[in-house]
């Protein structure tokens, strides 16, 4: 008799309590339970796994954002845990200029949203990327906790960025936090 | 006569150098100063001059007239001067000076004129509690040695500058941050709690007081504070317990950050810092009303929030009200109709009522539990919600609380002004 368990959404054979039907499917059930594994195995990790597939290849965006989003780091649950290596820190001249840049970039993010702008939205929170890069370490030597705040805020953004279906109000609120974390900063260089 | 022209050559060049080395102060001070303290013109034998911006005065005639006692040593050149538990040390020629053996620097030294020492105007007015001002229309410097303010059970005077501070709401701390005084005790913040964090880091070292709506008596009391800075709108059944306690300033509007700005900086001789607030907010609003898009301008704004036991309320006063008020937006006709200032909005069906151009929503979940961003969600998922022409025009933001609604400061105000930058698409 071979047992099969739900664990967690997924089939798993445990073990096979007859001996003599053990003995004849021996060969047999070894391939059964790698092509069972293996089925398993993937099921188990389509249920975040599909929304991030369908990020990549649902989305309306442009190749630039969807890229972005493919290249960024996931973690088991589809959290984008980390920023998009092919986006480099952009050239500016010092930790304000980046913030002026970002505070603008985050404003012209709202107003691509609540246009239905996906590519221009897509587009700029690349750049939000590109200039958080270039900022993050001064940001950290200042403030720590508004480094992590600010930092979190704008990868929770890319993952809403990276779905299909945009919850333009989660987009907008964390665009807010990341506004006002911006202006804290901002107030803090000065 | 060639030696003659020479000589004569040397004195115009040397003339001519000299004149050009006088500093431009000079040609300023040749401007009479005068000073009086309580309204009564000072006259003094060596006159009033300015250094470094700063006006200098005779050091005995200004401390005796302040009440203090003064004494002088030839040998190291030093005034001392004293007024009750006060000494003030200055020395000609130093820019250190000592207030009760704590070095401190000023802008500018002391000097010697004809045999008399000049000192600091302000710094020495300051040292001994005095209300220091400069009126620059009449060249005038302005010492008061006590201040009364009316408020709506009384008259408190102050006889000097406060310096342990007991502020009892949350627009007083915010605004006693932005004016550079740190009270010695303050009620805490209704989230973030001790203090809002925008403020926090100005506060290391302020005692909490319990909430601004019953703050501790008695915790007050130990402190031993030389002013109570109160607000009519919370505060009424304790006013008479806190005057025993310390002089104890009632402001009449807690949301009137303007008004409490004033108040507060007049009673704690912060009057420069709060003008040159105020001339920046006046200079951010008219530069707001330039910028704002025609598709904005003058609108009917909502202002909301969904109460913890599941109605809603629309704000027709208060904080973030006068603010939209003095950027010249209108508010929504069927909330005016209602007459009252705070509408609340007991069911569904009175939805209208919440409806605007622009909806600003700033629930606050107060015990943390969630419960009322249910409540929240209840009235937002709701079909006639989906109904309100905010809601359709996705103009429907949910917003910083802290700084909209619960502090109620001059800071929080800038917050809130830039924060329209934001929702309104603004460069």
């Amino acid at each position: 008799m071979i047992i099969i368990n739900k664990v967690r959404g997924c089939f798993v054979i445990p073990c096979i309590k007859n001996l003599k039907t053990r003995s004849k499917l021996s060969a047999v059930s070894l391939w059964l339970l790698i092509a069972l594994t293996t089925f398993a195995l993937a099921g188990c990790g389509s249920a975040e796994g599909i929304s991030g597939a369908r990020g990549m290849d649902g989305g309306v965006g442009s190749g630039q954002g969807e890229a972005s989003q493919e290249e960024a780091k996931k973690d088991g649950s589809g959290d984008i845990t980390g920023f998009p290596e092919h986006i480099e820190a952009a050239a500016i001249a010092d930790a304000a200029e980046g913030l002026d840049l970002l505070s603008e970039a985050v404003k012209s993010f709202k107003t691509a949203v609540e246009n239905d702008e996906r590519d221009q939205a897509a587009q700029l929170a690349d750049e939000m990327v590109s200039l958080w890069k270039s900022i993050a370490a001064d940001t950290a030597e200042k403030d720590a906790k508004r480094h992590d705040q600010l930092e979190g805020d704008l990868l929770r953004l890319l993952g809403e960025v990276a779905k299909s279906d945009w919850d333009k109000t989660r987009l907008i609120d964390l665009d807010y936090s990341l506004y006002q974390g911006v202006r804290d900063l901002k107030q803090l260089l000065n | 006569m060639k030696f003659l022209k020479q000589r004569l050559f040397l004195l115009v060049l040397c003339l001519t150098v000299a004149a050009a080395l006088v500093p431009v102060s000079a040609s300023a001070a040749s401007k009479e100063i005068s000073v009086t303290i309580d309204g009564k013109k000072q006259t003094y034998t060596v006159k009033p001059r300015v250094s470094n911006g700063r006006t200098l005065v005779p050091y005995r005639a200004i401390a005796e007239a302040l009440g203090g006692k003064v004494s002088y040593d030839a040998a190291t050149k030093k005034a001392t001067i004293t007024k009750g538990s006060e000494k003030v040390e200055l020395t000609q020629g130093s820019r250190t000076a000592r207030i009760n053996g704590t070095a401190v620097t000023l802008d500018t030294a002391p000097v010697n004129v004809s045999g008399t020492l000049l000192v600091p105007l302000r710094f020495v007015g300051e040292s001994l509690g005095v209300w220091v001002n400069w009126n620059n229309a009449a060249s005038t410097a302005v010492l008061e040695t006590k201040r009364s303010f009316k408020h709506a059970w009384g008259t408190t005077t102050l006889n000097s500058v406060p310096k342990r501070v007991v502020v009892l709401f949350n627009g007083g701390v915010d605004i006693s941050v932005l004016l550079g005084v740190k009270p010695v005790g303050a009620v805490e913040s209704y989230l973030q709690k001790p203090f809002y964090e925008y403020l926090r880091s100005s506060l290391i070292g302020t005692k909490t007081l319990g909430d601004e709506t019953q703050p501790n008596v008695e915790a007050i009391a130990a402190l031993k504070p030389d002013v109570i800075i109160a607000t009519e709108w919370r505060h009424e059944k304790i006013y008479a317990q806190l005057n025993k306690i310390a002089p104890t300033i009632v402001t009449p509007d807690l949301a009137d950050w303007q008004d409490n700005l004033d108040i507060m900086s007049r009673a704690l001789n912060k009057e420069d810092k709060a003008n040159a607030f105020m001339t920046d907010w006046k200079n951010q609003v008219a530069a707001f009303k330039r910028k704002v898009p025609a598709s904005v301008k003058g609108k009917e704004i909502s202002i909301i929030r969904i109460n913890p036991n599941g109605t809603a309320r629309a704000y027709n006063e208060g904080f973030a009200y006068k603010i939209f008020k003095e950027l010249g937006f209108a508010t929504p006709k069927q909330q005016t109709a209602t007459g009252q200032p705070l509408i609340n909005v007991a069911s569904y069906e009175q939805m209208s009522l919440l409806d605007g151009d622009f909806i600003f929503d700033f629930t606050t979940d107060w015990d943390g539990d969630g419960a009322v961003l249910q409540h929240q969600k209840g009235w937002t998922s709701h079909d006639l919600w989906k109904n309100l022409k905010g809601v359709k025009n996705n103009k429907y933001y949910k917003v910083n609380a802290v700084t909209w609604n619960l502090s109620g400061g001059a800071l929080a105000a800038k917050h809130m002004l830039d924060d329209l930058y934001f929702y309104f698409g603004m460069e």
